[in-house]
Protein backbone atom coordinates (compact mmCIF):
# COMPACT_ATOMS: atom_id res chain seq x y z
CA UNK A 1 0.00 0.00 0.00
CA UNK A 2 1.41 3.36 -0.92
CA UNK A 3 -0.24 6.05 1.12
CA UNK A 4 2.06 8.82 0.09
CA UNK A 5 0.47 9.77 -3.19
CA UNK A 6 -3.13 9.69 -2.06
CA UNK A 7 -5.43 12.67 -1.66
CA UNK A 8 -6.52 13.25 1.97
CA UNK A 9 -9.99 11.72 1.47
CA UNK A 10 -8.55 8.66 -0.19
CA UNK A 11 -5.81 8.54 2.41
CA UNK A 12 -8.42 8.46 5.15
CA UNK A 13 -9.99 5.40 3.59
CA UNK A 14 -6.53 3.92 3.26
CA UNK A 15 -5.85 4.52 6.95
CA UNK A 16 -9.04 2.66 7.83
CA UNK A 17 -8.03 -0.19 5.54
CA UNK A 18 -4.49 -0.20 6.92
CA UNK A 19 -5.83 -0.23 10.47
CA UNK A 20 -8.03 -3.17 9.58
CA UNK A 21 -5.08 -5.00 8.02
CA UNK A 22 -2.96 -4.36 11.09
CA UNK A 23 -5.78 -5.24 13.43
CA UNK A 24 -6.66 -8.55 11.87
CA UNK A 25 -3.05 -9.50 11.45
CA UNK A 26 -2.61 -9.67 7.70
CA UNK A 27 0.96 -8.77 8.49
CA UNK A 28 2.69 -11.58 10.33
CA UNK A 29 4.00 -9.45 13.15
CA UNK A 30 2.15 -7.89 16.06
CA UNK A 31 0.58 -4.74 14.59
CA UNK A 32 1.98 -1.28 15.14
CA UNK A 33 -0.64 0.80 16.89
CA UNK A 34 -1.23 2.99 19.90
CA UNK A 35 -0.41 1.09 23.12
CA UNK A 36 -3.30 0.05 25.33
CA UNK A 37 -2.94 0.76 29.08
CA UNK A 38 -5.04 -2.35 29.71
CA UNK A 39 -2.11 -4.46 28.51
CA UNK A 40 0.27 -3.15 31.17
CA UNK A 41 1.26 -5.97 33.51
CA UNK A 42 1.56 -4.43 36.96
CA UNK A 43 3.21 -6.50 39.69
CA UNK A 44 0.47 -8.61 41.26
CA UNK A 45 -1.98 -6.78 38.98
CA UNK A 46 -1.92 -3.83 41.39
CA UNK A 47 -1.82 -0.43 39.74
CA UNK A 48 0.39 1.84 41.86
CA UNK A 49 -1.14 4.60 43.93
CA UNK A 50 -0.54 8.28 43.21
CA UNK A 51 1.53 8.44 46.41
CA UNK A 52 3.79 5.62 45.25
CA UNK A 53 4.33 7.27 41.85
CA UNK A 54 5.07 10.66 43.44
CA UNK A 55 7.53 9.07 45.85
CA UNK A 56 9.21 7.24 42.98
CA UNK A 57 9.60 10.49 41.08
CA UNK A 58 11.42 12.11 44.01
CA UNK A 59 13.68 9.07 44.37
CA UNK A 60 14.39 9.15 40.63
CA UNK A 61 15.81 12.65 40.97
CA UNK A 62 17.55 12.19 44.35
CA UNK A 63 21.36 12.03 44.28
CA UNK A 64 21.30 10.24 47.64
CA UNK A 65 20.88 7.13 45.54
CA UNK A 66 24.57 7.17 44.60
CA UNK A 67 27.52 6.49 46.89
CA UNK A 68 29.06 9.93 46.43
CA UNK A 69 25.64 11.60 46.29
CA UNK A 70 26.60 13.06 42.95
CA UNK A 71 24.28 11.10 40.66
CA UNK A 72 20.58 10.30 40.48
CA UNK A 73 18.69 8.06 38.06
CA UNK A 74 17.90 11.25 36.13
CA UNK A 75 21.61 12.01 35.68
CA UNK A 76 21.82 9.32 33.00
CA UNK A 77 18.13 9.00 32.17
CA UNK A 78 17.74 12.73 31.65
CA UNK A 79 14.15 13.66 30.69
CA UNK A 80 15.51 16.53 28.59
CA UNK A 81 17.72 14.15 26.60
CA UNK A 82 15.15 11.53 25.70
CA UNK A 83 15.68 9.84 29.07
CA UNK A 84 19.25 9.14 27.97
CA UNK A 85 22.45 11.07 28.44
CA UNK A 86 23.45 11.83 24.86
CA UNK A 87 26.74 10.00 25.31
CA UNK A 88 27.97 7.04 23.31
CA UNK A 89 28.24 4.99 26.50
CA UNK A 90 27.00 5.69 29.98
CA UNK A 91 29.22 7.31 32.60
CA UNK A 92 29.32 6.12 36.22
CA UNK A 93 29.43 8.26 39.35
CA UNK A 94 33.22 7.83 39.51
CA UNK A 95 33.63 8.89 35.89
CA UNK A 96 33.95 5.32 34.64
CA UNK A 97 32.88 4.87 31.04
CA UNK A 98 30.39 2.01 31.05
CA UNK A 99 30.15 -0.79 28.53
CA UNK A 100 26.91 0.18 26.85
CA UNK A 101 24.73 3.08 25.79
CA UNK A 102 22.16 4.37 28.29
CA UNK A 103 18.76 3.06 27.19
CA UNK A 104 15.74 5.34 27.08
CA UNK A 105 12.76 4.83 29.40
CA UNK A 106 9.79 5.43 27.09
CA UNK A 107 6.86 3.04 27.45
CA UNK A 108 8.73 0.54 29.59
CA UNK A 109 5.37 -0.21 31.22
CA UNK A 110 4.82 -2.73 28.42
CA UNK A 111 8.34 -4.14 28.40
CA UNK A 112 9.26 -7.68 29.38
CA UNK A 113 12.96 -7.88 30.21
CA UNK A 114 15.27 -5.00 31.06
CA UNK A 115 18.80 -3.85 30.27
CA UNK A 116 20.32 -4.39 26.82
CA UNK A 117 20.92 -8.04 27.75
CA UNK A 118 17.59 -8.58 29.51
CA UNK A 119 19.18 -9.54 32.80
CA UNK A 120 16.41 -7.97 34.89
CA UNK A 121 13.02 -9.66 34.81
CA UNK A 122 11.09 -6.68 36.14
CA UNK A 123 11.30 -2.91 36.19
CA UNK A 124 11.55 -3.11 39.98
CA UNK A 125 14.64 -5.32 39.71
CA UNK A 126 16.12 -3.08 37.02
CA UNK A 127 15.64 0.06 39.09
CA UNK A 128 17.84 -1.31 41.86
CA UNK A 129 20.59 -2.58 39.55
CA UNK A 130 22.48 0.63 38.68
CA UNK A 131 22.28 1.84 42.30
CA UNK A 132 24.28 -1.18 43.46
CA UNK A 133 26.66 -1.42 40.51
CA UNK A 134 30.14 -0.38 41.63
CA UNK A 135 30.82 1.29 38.28
CA UNK A 136 27.51 3.12 38.19
CA UNK A 137 25.95 4.64 41.32
CA UNK A 138 27.98 2.47 43.68
CA UNK A 139 25.78 2.35 46.75
CA UNK A 140 24.88 -0.75 48.74
CA UNK A 141 21.16 -1.04 49.35
CA UNK A 142 21.43 -1.29 53.17
CA UNK A 143 23.35 2.00 53.11
CA UNK A 144 20.70 3.56 50.88
CA UNK A 145 17.91 2.41 53.18
CA UNK A 146 19.73 3.87 56.18
CA UNK A 147 20.18 7.16 54.32
CA UNK A 148 16.53 7.40 53.35
CA UNK A 149 15.26 6.47 56.81
CA UNK A 150 17.21 9.41 58.21
CA UNK A 151 15.24 11.87 56.07
CA UNK A 152 11.91 13.01 57.60
CA UNK A 153 10.36 13.46 54.15
CA UNK A 154 11.03 9.84 53.26
CA UNK A 155 9.93 8.56 56.69
CA UNK A 156 6.58 10.26 56.16
CA UNK A 157 6.03 9.49 52.49
CA UNK A 158 7.18 5.85 52.50
CA UNK A 159 4.83 5.24 55.46
CA UNK A 160 1.96 6.88 53.59
CA UNK A 161 2.67 5.19 50.28
CA UNK A 162 3.28 1.73 51.75
CA UNK A 163 1.08 1.46 54.87
CA UNK A 164 1.06 -2.37 54.63
CA UNK A 165 4.86 -2.67 54.55
CA UNK A 166 6.93 -2.98 57.67
CA UNK A 167 9.46 -1.49 57.51
CA UNK A 168 8.14 1.00 54.99
CA UNK A 169 11.58 1.86 53.59
CA UNK A 170 12.99 -1.33 52.08
CA UNK A 171 14.55 -2.69 48.91
CA UNK A 172 11.09 -3.78 47.81
CA UNK A 173 9.41 -0.41 48.31
CA UNK A 174 12.31 1.60 46.86
CA UNK A 175 12.32 -0.53 43.71
CA UNK A 176 8.53 -0.48 43.50
CA UNK A 177 8.31 3.30 43.86
CA UNK A 178 10.93 4.04 41.20
CA UNK A 179 9.44 1.49 38.80
CA UNK A 180 5.96 2.88 39.43
CA UNK A 181 7.14 6.35 38.39
CA UNK A 182 8.93 4.94 35.35
CA UNK A 183 5.74 3.16 34.25
CA UNK A 184 4.05 6.55 33.96
CA UNK A 185 6.50 7.66 31.25
CA UNK A 186 4.07 6.92 28.47
CA UNK A 187 4.28 8.36 24.99
CA UNK A 188 1.15 7.59 22.99
CA UNK A 189 0.09 10.71 21.14
CA UNK A 190 2.67 11.00 18.39
CA UNK A 191 1.69 12.05 14.85
CA UNK A 192 1.65 8.30 14.08
CA UNK A 193 -1.01 7.71 16.75
CA UNK A 194 -3.13 10.58 15.46
CA UNK A 195 -2.72 9.29 11.92
CA UNK A 196 -3.85 5.83 12.97
CA UNK A 197 -6.82 7.42 14.73
CA UNK A 198 -7.90 8.85 11.38
CA UNK A 199 -6.20 12.25 11.22
CA UNK A 200 -4.75 11.93 7.75
CA UNK A 201 -2.93 15.23 8.05
CA UNK A 202 -1.03 14.14 11.16
CA UNK A 203 1.83 12.65 9.18
CA UNK A 204 3.71 14.24 6.28
CA UNK A 205 3.86 12.66 2.84
CA UNK A 206 7.43 11.62 3.61
CA UNK A 207 6.40 9.95 6.86
CA UNK A 208 3.55 8.11 5.12
CA UNK A 209 5.94 6.82 2.49
CA UNK A 210 8.34 5.86 5.28
CA UNK A 211 5.61 3.95 7.07
CA UNK A 212 4.91 1.90 3.97
CA UNK A 213 8.63 1.13 3.70
CA UNK A 214 8.83 0.34 7.43
CA UNK A 215 6.07 -2.23 7.07
CA UNK A 216 7.27 -3.54 3.73
CA UNK A 217 10.43 -3.27 1.73
CA UNK A 218 12.69 -2.13 4.57
CA UNK A 219 11.55 -4.97 6.87
CA UNK A 220 11.90 -2.86 10.01
CA UNK A 221 8.66 -4.50 11.12
CA UNK A 222 10.49 -7.82 11.51
CA UNK A 223 11.67 -6.70 14.94
CA UNK A 224 10.29 -3.21 15.55
CA UNK A 225 6.69 -4.29 15.80
CA UNK A 226 3.80 -3.99 18.23
CA UNK A 227 2.51 -0.81 19.87
CA UNK A 228 5.94 0.25 21.05
CA UNK A 229 7.82 -0.78 17.92
CA UNK A 230 9.74 -3.57 19.64
CA UNK A 231 9.30 -7.32 19.68
CA UNK A 232 10.91 -7.27 23.13
CA UNK A 233 13.33 -9.75 21.63
CA UNK A 234 17.08 -10.20 21.31
CA UNK A 235 18.86 -10.17 17.97
CA UNK A 236 22.39 -10.11 16.65
CA UNK A 237 22.28 -7.21 14.22
CA UNK A 238 25.99 -7.08 13.54
CA UNK A 239 26.93 -4.22 15.84
CA UNK A 240 28.79 -6.17 18.53
CA UNK A 241 32.30 -7.05 17.42
CA UNK A 242 34.20 -6.94 20.72
CA UNK A 243 33.96 -8.95 23.93
CA UNK A 244 30.35 -8.10 24.62
CA UNK A 245 28.33 -11.27 24.07
CA UNK A 246 25.05 -9.56 24.91
CA UNK A 247 22.18 -11.85 25.78
CA UNK A 248 24.44 -14.94 25.63
CA UNK A 249 26.14 -13.84 28.85
CA UNK A 250 22.77 -14.22 30.55
CA UNK A 251 21.17 -17.04 28.61
CA UNK A 252 23.03 -19.54 26.47
CA UNK A 253 21.41 -20.63 23.25
CA UNK A 254 21.68 -20.83 19.51
CA UNK A 255 20.10 -17.43 19.13
CA UNK A 256 21.55 -15.35 21.93
CA UNK A 257 25.19 -14.77 21.00
CA UNK A 258 25.86 -11.06 20.46
CA UNK A 259 22.13 -10.51 20.57
CA UNK A 260 20.82 -7.36 22.22
CA UNK A 261 17.34 -6.21 23.07
CA UNK A 262 15.29 -4.53 20.38
CA UNK A 263 14.75 -1.00 21.66
CA UNK A 264 11.31 0.54 21.29
CA UNK A 265 11.20 3.33 18.72
CA UNK A 266 8.82 5.76 20.36
CA UNK A 267 10.61 9.12 20.56
CA UNK A 268 13.58 7.53 18.81
CA UNK A 269 14.45 10.92 17.33
CA UNK A 270 15.30 12.07 20.86
CA UNK A 271 17.28 9.06 22.03
CA UNK A 272 20.50 9.07 20.04
CA UNK A 273 23.19 7.96 19.77
CA UNK A 274 21.90 4.55 18.77
CA UNK A 275 22.61 0.84 19.20
CA UNK A 276 23.67 -0.92 22.41
CA UNK A 277 27.11 0.64 22.20
CA UNK A 278 25.99 4.05 21.00
CA UNK A 279 28.17 3.60 17.96
CA UNK A 280 25.78 5.15 15.42
CA UNK A 281 24.99 8.81 15.70
CA UNK A 282 22.05 9.38 13.37
CA UNK A 283 18.92 7.57 12.28
CA UNK A 284 20.00 7.82 8.67
CA UNK A 285 23.20 5.97 9.55
CA UNK A 286 21.18 3.40 11.48
CA UNK A 287 19.12 2.64 8.38
CA UNK A 288 22.31 2.39 6.32
CA UNK A 289 23.63 -0.15 8.85
CA UNK A 290 20.62 -2.37 8.18
CA UNK A 291 21.36 -2.18 4.46
CA UNK A 292 25.09 -2.87 4.82
CA UNK A 293 25.37 -5.36 7.69
CA UNK A 294 23.54 -8.32 6.10
CA UNK A 295 25.91 -8.10 3.11
CA UNK A 296 28.98 -8.30 5.34
CA UNK A 297 28.17 -11.06 7.81
CA UNK A 298 26.39 -14.37 7.54
CA UNK A 299 25.96 -14.89 11.25
CA UNK A 300 23.36 -12.26 11.94
CA UNK A 301 19.82 -12.78 13.11
CA UNK A 302 17.65 -14.18 10.29
CA UNK A 303 15.46 -11.13 10.87
CA UNK A 304 18.21 -9.10 9.20
CA UNK A 305 16.97 -9.61 5.68
CA UNK A 306 18.97 -8.19 2.81
CA UNK A 307 17.37 -4.94 1.74
CA UNK A 308 18.10 -2.18 -0.73
CA UNK A 309 16.84 1.35 -0.26
CA UNK A 310 17.45 4.52 -2.22
CA UNK A 311 18.67 7.65 -0.48
CA UNK A 312 15.17 9.11 -0.71
CA UNK A 313 13.67 6.00 0.83
CA UNK A 314 16.13 6.20 3.71
CA UNK A 315 15.03 9.77 4.33
CA UNK A 316 11.39 8.71 4.20
CA UNK A 317 12.04 6.05 6.82
CA UNK A 318 13.69 8.62 9.05
CA UNK A 319 10.68 10.89 8.53
CA UNK A 320 8.39 8.09 9.68
CA UNK A 321 10.52 7.52 12.78
CA UNK A 322 10.22 11.23 13.41
CA UNK A 323 6.45 10.78 13.37
CA UNK A 324 6.81 8.61 16.46
CA UNK A 325 7.77 11.67 18.48
CA UNK A 326 5.64 12.63 21.48
CA UNK A 327 7.99 14.08 24.10
CA UNK A 328 7.22 13.62 27.76
CA UNK A 329 7.77 16.68 29.86
CA UNK A 330 8.84 15.95 33.41
CA UNK A 331 9.22 18.77 35.89
CA UNK A 332 11.90 17.80 38.39
CA UNK A 333 10.43 17.57 41.88
CA UNK A 334 11.79 19.28 44.95
CA UNK A 335 14.21 16.78 46.43
CA UNK A 336 14.26 16.87 50.27
CA UNK B 1 2.85 -68.12 19.64
CA UNK B 2 -0.77 -69.26 19.34
CA UNK B 3 -1.37 -68.47 22.96
CA UNK B 4 0.23 -65.09 22.48
CA UNK B 5 -1.93 -64.38 19.44
CA UNK B 6 -5.05 -65.44 21.33
CA UNK B 7 -4.06 -63.32 24.30
CA UNK B 8 -3.38 -60.32 22.06
CA UNK B 9 -6.81 -60.67 20.44
CA UNK B 10 -8.40 -61.04 23.87
CA UNK B 11 -6.63 -57.93 25.13
CA UNK B 12 -7.60 -56.01 22.02
CA UNK B 13 -11.20 -57.12 22.47
CA UNK B 14 -11.21 -56.04 26.10
CA UNK B 15 -9.61 -52.74 25.19
CA UNK B 16 -12.26 -52.17 22.53
CA UNK B 17 -15.02 -53.04 25.00
CA UNK B 18 -13.54 -50.75 27.65
CA UNK B 19 -13.00 -48.12 25.00
CA UNK B 20 -16.72 -48.13 24.28
CA UNK B 21 -17.48 -47.65 27.95
CA UNK B 22 -15.00 -45.10 29.18
CA UNK B 23 -15.73 -42.04 27.03
CA UNK B 24 -19.34 -41.93 28.18
CA UNK B 25 -19.57 -39.02 30.58
CA UNK B 26 -21.72 -39.75 33.58
CA UNK B 27 -22.12 -36.14 34.55
CA UNK B 28 -20.82 -32.64 34.46
CA UNK B 29 -19.05 -30.22 36.70
CA UNK B 30 -19.94 -26.61 36.09
CA UNK B 31 -17.69 -23.99 37.59
CA UNK B 32 -17.58 -20.24 38.04
CA UNK B 33 -14.35 -18.38 38.58
CA UNK B 34 -14.58 -14.87 39.99
CA UNK B 35 -11.52 -12.62 40.11
CA UNK B 36 -11.19 -9.41 42.06
CA UNK B 37 -8.75 -8.02 39.50
CA UNK B 38 -7.66 -8.87 35.98
CA UNK B 39 -7.68 -12.66 35.57
CA UNK B 40 -4.63 -14.56 34.38
CA UNK B 41 -4.41 -15.44 30.70
CA UNK B 42 -5.04 -19.15 31.12
CA UNK B 43 -5.92 -21.86 33.61
CA UNK B 44 -6.25 -25.63 33.73
CA UNK B 45 -9.15 -27.52 35.29
CA UNK B 46 -8.82 -31.30 35.54
CA UNK B 47 -9.86 -34.38 37.43
CA UNK B 48 -6.72 -35.54 39.18
CA UNK B 49 -7.90 -39.09 39.88
CA UNK B 50 -8.02 -40.09 36.24
CA UNK B 51 -4.85 -41.28 34.55
CA UNK B 52 -6.06 -42.43 31.17
CA UNK B 53 -4.70 -39.77 28.83
CA UNK B 54 -2.83 -41.41 25.98
CA UNK B 55 0.89 -40.83 25.57
CA UNK B 56 0.60 -41.19 21.84
CA UNK B 57 -1.60 -38.20 21.09
CA UNK B 58 1.42 -35.95 20.42
CA UNK B 59 -0.14 -32.54 21.03
CA UNK B 60 1.10 -29.60 18.97
CA UNK B 61 2.09 -26.20 20.26
CA UNK B 62 2.09 -23.81 17.32
CA UNK B 63 3.60 -20.36 16.87
CA UNK B 64 2.33 -17.60 14.62
CA UNK B 65 2.51 -13.80 14.61
CA UNK B 66 5.14 -13.97 17.33
CA UNK B 67 2.77 -15.70 19.71
CA UNK B 68 2.06 -19.24 20.81
CA UNK B 69 -1.31 -20.02 19.27
CA UNK B 70 -2.37 -22.22 22.20
CA UNK B 71 -1.74 -20.84 25.67
CA UNK B 72 -1.30 -24.35 27.06
CA UNK B 73 -0.97 -27.95 25.97
CA UNK B 74 -1.62 -31.00 28.12
CA UNK B 75 0.64 -34.01 27.69
CA UNK B 76 1.40 -36.86 30.08
CA UNK B 77 4.94 -37.91 30.93
CA UNK B 78 6.28 -39.97 28.04
CA UNK B 79 4.26 -38.13 25.39
CA UNK B 80 5.95 -36.11 22.69
CA UNK B 81 4.97 -32.51 22.07
CA UNK B 82 5.48 -31.06 18.60
CA UNK B 83 6.62 -27.46 18.61
CA UNK B 84 5.45 -26.11 15.27
CA UNK B 85 6.63 -22.84 13.79
CA UNK B 86 3.90 -21.55 11.48
CA UNK B 87 5.34 -18.07 11.65
CA UNK B 88 7.41 -16.36 9.00
CA UNK B 89 10.18 -15.70 11.49
CA UNK B 90 12.59 -17.88 13.45
CA UNK B 91 11.63 -18.99 16.91
CA UNK B 92 12.92 -21.13 19.71
CA UNK B 93 11.22 -23.02 22.51
CA UNK B 94 12.84 -23.65 25.84
CA UNK B 95 11.98 -24.40 29.44
CA UNK B 96 14.04 -24.04 32.56
CA UNK B 97 11.98 -25.15 35.53
CA UNK B 98 14.16 -26.63 38.25
CA UNK B 99 11.20 -27.60 40.47
CA UNK B 100 9.69 -29.74 37.72
CA UNK B 101 13.03 -30.97 36.43
CA UNK B 102 12.27 -29.52 33.00
CA UNK B 103 15.28 -28.20 31.16
CA UNK B 104 15.22 -28.25 27.37
CA UNK B 105 15.98 -25.99 24.43
CA UNK B 106 14.97 -27.01 20.92
CA UNK B 107 17.44 -24.54 19.37
CA UNK B 108 16.65 -22.41 16.36
CA UNK B 109 13.29 -23.33 14.89
CA UNK B 110 12.98 -22.05 11.34
CA UNK B 111 9.67 -21.11 9.75
CA UNK B 112 7.76 -24.27 8.83
CA UNK B 113 9.72 -26.48 11.19
CA UNK B 114 8.23 -29.01 13.59
CA UNK B 115 10.43 -30.20 16.44
CA UNK B 116 9.45 -32.88 18.96
CA UNK B 117 10.20 -32.80 22.65
CA UNK B 118 9.38 -35.67 24.99
CA UNK B 119 7.82 -34.89 28.33
CA UNK B 120 10.51 -36.27 30.61
CA UNK B 121 9.99 -34.12 33.64
CA UNK B 122 7.93 -34.57 36.77
CA UNK B 123 4.33 -35.71 36.54
CA UNK B 124 1.48 -33.36 37.40
CA UNK B 125 3.35 -30.11 36.91
CA UNK B 126 2.72 -27.06 34.77
CA UNK B 127 5.83 -25.50 33.29
CA UNK B 128 6.29 -22.28 31.38
CA UNK B 129 7.87 -22.43 27.94
CA UNK B 130 9.23 -19.43 26.12
CA UNK B 131 11.19 -18.25 23.11
CA UNK B 132 14.71 -16.97 23.70
CA UNK B 133 14.42 -14.68 20.70
CA UNK B 134 11.06 -13.24 21.71
CA UNK B 135 10.77 -13.28 25.51
CA UNK B 136 7.24 -11.93 25.45
CA UNK B 137 6.08 -15.23 23.97
CA UNK B 138 4.99 -17.65 26.63
CA UNK B 139 2.85 -20.74 26.94
CA UNK B 140 2.45 -23.59 29.38
CA UNK B 141 2.84 -27.34 29.21
CA UNK B 142 0.95 -29.42 31.75
CA UNK B 143 2.36 -32.89 32.43
CA UNK B 144 -1.09 -34.14 33.36
CA UNK B 145 -2.47 -37.56 32.41
CA UNK B 146 -6.14 -36.93 33.05
CA UNK B 147 -8.54 -37.33 30.15
CA UNK B 148 -10.96 -35.03 31.93
CA UNK B 149 -9.27 -31.69 31.62
CA UNK B 150 -10.00 -28.32 30.17
CA UNK B 151 -7.67 -25.47 29.32
CA UNK B 152 -9.51 -22.27 30.20
CA UNK B 153 -8.57 -19.19 28.18
CA UNK B 154 -9.68 -16.10 30.04
CA UNK B 155 -11.01 -12.95 28.47
CA UNK B 156 -8.94 -10.61 30.59
CA UNK B 157 -11.52 -7.84 30.37
CA UNK B 158 -13.99 -10.01 32.30
CA UNK B 159 -13.79 -10.84 35.99
CA UNK B 160 -16.21 -13.77 35.98
CA UNK B 161 -15.77 -16.91 33.91
CA UNK B 162 -17.80 -20.08 33.60
CA UNK B 163 -16.65 -23.50 32.46
CA UNK B 164 -18.01 -27.01 32.18
CA UNK B 165 -16.16 -30.28 32.48
CA UNK B 166 -17.73 -33.58 31.51
CA UNK B 167 -16.73 -36.23 34.03
CA UNK B 168 -17.58 -39.90 34.65
CA UNK B 169 -18.90 -41.09 38.01
CA UNK B 170 -15.55 -42.76 38.79
CA UNK B 171 -13.65 -39.50 39.41
CA UNK B 172 -14.14 -36.90 42.10
CA UNK B 173 -10.89 -35.01 42.70
CA UNK B 174 -11.05 -31.67 40.92
CA UNK B 175 -7.94 -29.52 40.55
CA UNK B 176 -7.48 -26.01 39.25
CA UNK B 177 -4.15 -24.54 38.22
CA UNK B 178 -3.69 -20.83 37.56
CA UNK B 179 -0.28 -19.19 36.95
CA UNK B 180 1.22 -17.78 40.17
CA UNK B 181 -1.81 -18.88 42.20
CA UNK B 182 -1.86 -21.62 44.79
CA UNK B 183 -3.34 -24.79 43.25
CA UNK B 184 -6.89 -25.59 44.25
CA UNK B 185 -8.04 -29.15 44.97
CA UNK B 186 -11.66 -29.97 45.73
CA UNK B 187 -13.22 -33.39 46.22
CA UNK B 188 -16.69 -33.19 44.79
CA UNK B 189 -19.35 -35.88 44.44
CA UNK B 190 -22.47 -35.88 42.28
CA UNK B 191 -25.21 -33.56 43.47
CA UNK B 192 -22.81 -31.46 45.56
CA UNK B 193 -21.54 -27.90 45.43
CA UNK B 194 -18.26 -26.49 46.69
CA UNK B 195 -16.47 -23.16 46.91
CA UNK B 196 -12.80 -22.29 47.40
CA UNK B 197 -10.70 -19.16 47.45
CA UNK B 198 -8.17 -18.26 44.77
CA UNK B 199 -4.98 -17.26 46.55
CA UNK B 200 -1.86 -15.62 45.17
CA UNK B 201 1.12 -14.72 47.36
CA UNK B 202 -1.01 -15.29 50.45
CA UNK B 203 -3.74 -12.85 49.37
CA UNK B 204 -7.23 -13.72 48.22
CA UNK B 205 -7.75 -12.71 44.61
CA UNK B 206 -11.00 -14.48 43.87
CA UNK B 207 -13.06 -17.62 44.29
CA UNK B 208 -14.19 -20.73 42.48
CA UNK B 209 -17.61 -22.32 42.83
CA UNK B 210 -18.29 -25.83 41.58
CA UNK B 211 -21.54 -27.67 41.07
CA UNK B 212 -21.71 -31.33 40.05
CA UNK B 213 -24.82 -32.93 38.68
Amino acid sequence: MRLYNLAPATAKAAVVLLSLCLGIGLFAQPPIKTPDPFDIEYPDDEEPSAEQVALGKVLFFDKRLSGKQNMSCASCHNPDLGFGDGFTKGVGSNGTILGRNTPHLYNLAWNTLFFWDGRAASLEEQALGPIQSDVEMNLKLPDLIERLRAVPYYQKHFAEAYPDHQPAVSETTIGHAIASFERTLISDNAPFDRFMAGDTHAMSDEARRGMALFLGKARCINCHNGPNFTDNGFHNIGVSKGDDLGRAAIQKGATTERAFKTPGLRNVLLTGPYMHDGSIGSLEAVVRHYIDAPKQSGTLSPQMEKIELSHLEILDLVAFMGALTDPIEVTPPKVP
Amino acid sequence: MVFNAFRRRLLLGCAFFLGLLTPIAAGEISGTLSFEKKPPSVGLAYMADDHGLSKSDNPKLDQKDQQFIQPMVVAPVGAKISFVNSDNTDHNVYAADADAGADFDIGLASPGSEIEQEVTWQDDMVIKVGCKIHPKMRAYVASVDSRYHQVIEFDRTQKTHNFRLEVPASVSVFRLWLPNYEPVEIKIEAGKEATAQLIKKGKIYGSITLKRN
